[in-house]
């Protein structure tokens, strides 16, 4: 699945760490998010989307 | 020693708590290790509950590891929980697997191995195993 988590990470001005602090995960967790090699459980997915102030669907975009 | 910061530094919190939390296990079980062997070199002078005592002292500190380990895995996140029960049942099938095939080696009557060092050997296996995949697995997902 790919995901603009970068791009808005970026756009608040925040390192991996910090968002990794937001989330409340490791900064291994979020380096995985965004380069795609890990899909989050649906309570993380919300959690992102509701730091971000988007749905779900607009952070992340299924492949098919 | 900067190879080292970085490394601790990349580490989550949840790891961090658990490298902390278990050295006084580490340290428990070479004591008991230590006392183990002091007790197995004067069998005879000590009555059987006390030898039975001091030959499983060891396994306290390991069942104090177990517990911090445990411990760890409830704390740590989706990801690094992922990566650890992959690595475990990795580790538990090589370890059944390498068991299951000692026991019918010798079952068969193909091997004369001593009990001792194929249990010994089992529990090698397990870790090194287990280290193995993880650190394979961290990298798959670093």
């Amino acid at each position: 699945m790919n995901n603009h988590l970068r791009g808005l990470r970026e756009t608040k001005g925040w390192s991996q760490g910090e968002l990794a602090e937001r989330l409340e995960v490791s900064r291994q967790t979020v380096n995985a998010l965004e380069t795609g090699k890990y899909d989050p459980s649906l309570p993380l997915a919300f959690r992102i989307a509701r730091l971000f102030g988007q749905s779900i669907e607009s952070i992340f975009i299924p492949e098919d | 020693m900067n190879l080292l910061t970085r490394y601790w530094q990349s580490l989550s919190p949840a790891l961090q708590r658990y490298y902390f939390a278990s050295v006084w296990p580490c340290v428990a079980f070479m004591a008991f290790v230590a006392l183990h062997e002091w007790a197995a070199d004067r069998q005879p002078g000590l009555d059987l509950p006390w030898r039975i005592c001091a030959a499983l002292s060891p396994l306290l500190a390991l069942a104090w590891l177990f517990a911090t380990y445990l411990r760890f895995l409830r704390d740590c996140d989706e990801l690094e929980r992922r990566l650890e029960l992959g690595a475990l049942a990795w580790a538990a099938g090589i370890a059944l697997h390498a068991g299951m095939a000692a026991m019918f080696l010798l079952n068969a009557g193909l091997a004369d191995w001593a009990g001792q060092r194929v249990a010994a050997w089992l529990c090698m296996l397990l870790l090194f195993s287990y280290a193995l995949i993880r650190g394979w697995l961290h990298r798959r997902y670093a």
